[in-house]
């Protein structure tokens, strides 16, 4: 059988992924948990069902169609029990304003190339390509593949965005594929990086060492959360891990934004806490200067 | 004072008049022409109609009054002629010490007419047609062609009256011809007299001036302006103020704001200035933006000569720069194209990000081009057809386009064939729909060639051009106004409105009607004319207006605005009018996106009555999550129709696009990509989403804030708040 991806969206006209003018597949599912994530529809590799209140006009479809009573209107908006649902979407299908969605959409290679392929001349003309990001792309190798060995017979700069959590054999199918790898490092201790993304690094370190063996050019992308991954410390120890991978290019420094946040969409999603603010431009060049004299032959730039 | 100086000056100067024109005239809905307010005695704020046909607050002077044999107002070639004259004769003179040029307008002669069309010549036979498909047809409008200035910068004003009287004494046979002739030279007369009343306006000024450099900056004023009362220019600044008091008259005759290939026309001008090493960039920038100032006038930079050769020069650039300097609203249209000077393109895209007003647009030449000769032209002719307005074309001189002026509204046409199927066909599907709408749109499409014929035959009787004849090829030799058959080429330019609305709409019945069966389609066009009232109303409109959008890129809506661009494409070009006049196609809605949804049932992809139809040939705002641009300029290029006329792509980015390591080059990578592909003209802002909002709610704190609304460009707080929601609406909903 073919494989399928869930994809939660196609991003044309992306600008931050890689070089030139590039379109995002984001696919769903993801094995780290970090704390200042907003995306939390994007864990699960599954289908599931989403709501956006502001677009709910309270017409009562969805309850209507639901023949599990999941669904129940509240005082404020709908309420939902998730563990009476079988997942059937019927509820989405018929909601009028989309206020109920689902996140992720089954997609054959063919359905997301010809949507990709749009683009086809701008992604040449402008040293552009697709990246693939998430959740985590390497969740679902067998499709990323497929989609990777289509995309190459147009010849297009493929890149893989990862949080580099994945098993190593399964990672380097993959990376095989790519020309370029965006590559996340969220913090250089294991026990740290375990309690603020729910796994230790070891895993991550080791596909990167391979990453960099294997002659795959590599830009390092490294959210810097306050009071979180900033300190000092980390940036030294980070420096040291790069300063011999010579596959290492850049190093992309990601300020926390809290942009996105009203974008949290499932259910149960709004509970969680964002008070994470967001670092100074100053602080993101004195990470910038910091690292720069450590990796010499690095371009470090941030956004 | 120093040139870029004077140019900071102009640019405050521009501020001020545009705040005295807001208190005094009110809300502008349209191209900000550089129109000056004329001195208090002179002005009596009237409504009317604008020379592009719509509804405008104009000033004019109480002490005119048209002089006419019919009640109705004044009509023909000789009462135009000579009550222009009239008013040119007793118009101020504006002289501002600072600026390169004297010069400027205060009126429109058009707001004197009390009706649009002369009552001798009714076509109440076509009113049937024109009312049910509610059309923007041909008959009275004007300009909306271009002018070759190489004529009139060879002539001069004297040179032009020599070869009137010439031609006078030639063409004898009719009163037509005679009316023609008396109508211009009534014309050149009123020039001469306002040239030459300027001149003696910078003699009494220099005399009363203390600052030296500035009393000599209005002594050579007085010098230039004295001889070009009859003599061609000599210099570079000469030609720039030859130009522009022609650009003054004819604004001020009947709206013309074409000024066409600047580049070119300058170009011997300034070689020659260099050469004798009287004249630096630095000056002629400063000429230009004066020229600039007092007229937002359209102009294409770059391009191709008959032979192909890329055309760009050290002008192109100049003109950039001047537009640049100033940062007021202005027309600039940049040729891209595969043979074009890439470095041009680049520099436009640094000025529309470093100064963010909307300038300069782009002009997709190798599309254009090659669309053009498929009408049977050569490539020498199609590749001299410039962008010379909002988003039309023209052939300098020699070509009748008339373009922006006629448009089919397809929702409108939908709207009908949807009604005419519910009370003809009892079980109707998708195709039955379409065959219905391909009826009406011929049925639409021959009222409109019905409407260029009468425009043809009467125009000159009614509001001729004569202005724009003095410098075209034939009206002057052979008496005929340009309207008339004066000149060489005629393509009348018909243009569909409300793409997106219609492609949507489609989709959004095929789906919910045909395939889900959601709704009965009877029961649809109830909703639809319910205008989605009620709960259940909205809760229909809901399910219709979430269906694919055209602009997605894969959706049901792209592929029907493909078939709708291709059927219009066919039933324009399928023959000529009933008089032999060609028509060509293009796609764009300009300013009409708000009358013609005011006067429009609800659509089935969800608009209530009477909101705007979809601008231009883009999608609808909110067409995809991402709002890229990438697929605006797909869905863009994949529905033009390819005649050489433009559907052009309105696009608005975040300003932090550019600050990206190569942002520039990308960004203009985008746009070579887009005129690759096929695209036409790219109408672009640069706009933050934050900002436009807050403009939005406080207008007046942001004087210089500039958009380009369709094909113009002008400042935020002058649009009436109607006007600022539209761009709201797109800015916020794509960015």
């Amino acid at each position: 059988m073919k494989p399928r991806g869930i994809i939660t969206n196609i991003q044309r006209f992306s600008l931050h992924d890689g070089p030139g003018i590039r379109t995002t597949v984001f696919f769903k599912g993801c094995p780290l948990r970090c704390l200042w994530c907003h995306n939390p529809e994007t864990y699960a590799g599954e289908r599931e069902l989403c709501y956006k209140k502001s677009q709910c006009i309270a017409c009562g479809q969805c309850v209507e169609e639901c023949s599990q009573g999941a669904l129940s209107a509240g005082t404020d908006g709908l309420r939902y029990t998730k563990a009476s649902c079988i997942h059937c979407f019927h509820c989405a299908q018929n909601c009028p304003s989309r206020a109920l969605f689902v996140c992720g959409e089954s997609r054959s290679v063919e359905e997301t190339a010809e949507e990709i392929l749009l683009d086809k001349g701008l992604y040449k003309s402008s040293g552009g390509g697709v990246t693939f990001s998430g959740g985590e792309a390497t969740l679902q190798s067998e499709f990323v593949i497929s989609l990777a060995s289509r995309l190459k017979r147009e010849n297009l700069h493929l890149a893989l965005d990862t949080c580099g959590y994945c098993k190593p054999e399964i990672f380097r199918k993959v990376v095989k594929e790519m020309d370029l790898c965006l590559f996340d490092i969220k913090h250089s201790d294991a026990d740290r990086h375990k309690e603020l993304t729910g796994t230790d690094n070891w895993l991550i370190m080791e596909n990167l060492a391979y990453l960099n063996g294997m002659g795959k050019k590599i830009q390092i992308r490294i959210p810097v959360i306050p009071g979180m991954n900033d300190s000092r410390d980390n940036f030294e120890r980070i420096s040291e891990i790069l300063s011999d991978m010579e596959m290492v290019e850049e190093v992309m420094l990601l300020g926390y934004h809290p942009l996105g946040l009203s974008k949290v969409f499932q259910f149960d999603g709004h509970q969680k806490d964002f008070k994470i603010r967001q670092p100074k431009k100053e602080e993101l060049e004195e990470v910038q200067a910091f690292l720069q004299v450590r990796l010499p032959s690095v371009k470090i730039r941030f956004r | 004072m120093n040139y870029d100086e004077r140019i900071k000056h102009l640019y405050r100067q521009k501020l001020q008049f545009t705040e005295e024109k807001r208190q005094a005239i009110g809300y502008i809905d349209s191209d900000d022409s550089g129109m000056i307010l004329p001195p208090p005695e002179k002005r009596r704020k009237i409504e009317t109609i604008s020379s592009s046909g719509m509804p405008v607050t104009d000033m004019i002077f109480p002490d005119f009054q048209p002089v006419s044999a019919s009640e109705e107002g004044f009509f023909g070639l000789r009462e135009c002629g000579e009550n222009y004259e009239r008013l040119l004769k007793m118009h101020p003179v504006f002289v501002d010490r600072a600026s390169g040029l004297a010069g400027a307008f205060m009126t429109n002669f058009n707001s004197y007419r009390k009706t649009q069309w002369n009552p001798k010549h009714p076509y109440t036979e076509l009113m049937p047609v024109l009312e049910k498909y509610q059309l923007v047809h041909a008959i009275g409008a004007s300009q909306h062609f271009c002018q070759d200035f190489t004529i009139g910068l060879e002539l001069g004003f004297g040179g032009l009256k020599e070869k009137l009287l010439k031609y006078q004494q030639v063409n004898r046979d009719t009163k037509k011809q005679q009316d023609f002739y008396e109508g211009c030279l009534a014309i050149i007369r009123g020039m001469q007299d306002w040239i030459g009343r300027t001149a003696e306006e910078c003699k009494k000024k220099s005399q009363e001036e203390s600052d030296s450099e500035l009393k000599e900056n209005l002594e050579q004023l007085y010098r230039i302006n004295t001889r070009l009362v009859s003599q061609p220019p000599e210099t570079f600044r000469e030609a720039c103020q030859w130009i522009l008091w022609y650009q003054l008259g004819a604004r001020m005759y009947n709206g013309s704001g074409s000024l066409g290939r600047l580049d070119i026309y300058l170009q011997p001008y300034y070689e020659k200035d260099r050469a004798a090493g009287c004249l630096d960039d630095e000056e002629a920038v400063y000429y230009l933006a004066s020229m600039l100032v007092r007229d937002t006038g359209y102009i294409q930079i770059g391009g191709y000569g008959p032979d192909g050769k890329d055309n760009t020069n050290r002008l192109s650039y100049l003109i950039l720069e001047a537009a640049h300097r100033l940062k007021i609203p202005s027309n600039i249209g940049l040729a891209i194209g595969e043979g074009i000077d890439r470095n041009l393109l680049r520099r436009g895209v640094e000025i529309q990000f470093g100064d963010k007003c909307g300038n300069p647009r782009f002009v997709g030449v190798d599309s254009l081009i090659q669309g053009f000769m498929k009408n049977g032209y050569d490539y020498g002719t199609a590749a001299g057809r410039i962008n010379a307005g909002c988003h039309w074309m023209s052939i300098p001189g020699r070509e009748y386009s008339l373009q922006d002026c006629i448009k089919i509204n397809l929702a409108t046409i939908l709207d009908v064939a949807i009604h005419d199927v519910r009370d003809s066909e009892p079980d109707p599907d998708m195709n039955v729909i379409w065959a219905y709408f391909e009826k009406h749109l011929r049925a639409a499409a021959a009222g409109i060639a019905a409407s260029i014929d009468i425009q043809y035959k009467h125009m000159y009787d009614t509001f001729p051009e004569l202005f724009l004849d003095l410098l075209c090829y034939g009206p002057v030799e052979k008496g005929i106004d340009a309207s008339n058959g004066g000149l060489e080429y005629y393509n009348f330019g018909v243009d569909a409105s409300a793409l997106a609305v219609v492609a949507d709409s489609l989709a959004a019945m095929e789906e919910m009607v045909f395939e889900k069966g959601r709704y009965s389609f009877a029961e649809m066009v109830e909703l639809l004319d319910a205008d989605w009232s009620g709960p259940e109303g909205e809760k229909a409109r809901q399910y219709f207006s979430n269906c694919g959008k055209y602009g997605q890129g894969v959706s049901a809506a792209d592929r029907y605005a493909v078939k709708l661009s291709q059927c219009f494409t066919q039933e324009i070009t399928r023959a000529a009018t009933p008089d032999g006049h060609r028509m060509i196609p293009g796609i764009f809605s300009w300013a009409n996106t708000i009358p013609m949804g005011k006067i429009l049932g609800a659509s089935p992809n969800g608009r209530k009555a009477q909101e705007p139809i979809s601008h231009g040939a883009n999608p609808n705002p909110g067409f995809r999550e991402d709002g890229a641009a990438t697929a605006i300029s797909c869905a863009i290029a994949s529905v033009q129709p390819g005649f050489g006329n433009t559907a052009p792509m309105q696009l608005e980015l975040e300003p932090g696009v550019a600050k990206e390591e190569g942002g520039v080059e990308l960004i203009a990578e985008l746009l070579a990509d887009h005129c690759r592909r096929g695209g036409t003209l790219i109408n672009l802002n640069i706009l933050n989403a934050e900002k436009i909002l807050e403009a939005n709610e406080n207008p007046e704190k942001y004087p210089d804030l500039i958009v380009r609304v369709t094909g113009f460009s002008a400042y935020f707080a002058s649009l009436s708040p109607q006007f600022r929601q539209l761009v709201v609406d797109r800015v916020v909903r794509t960015l």
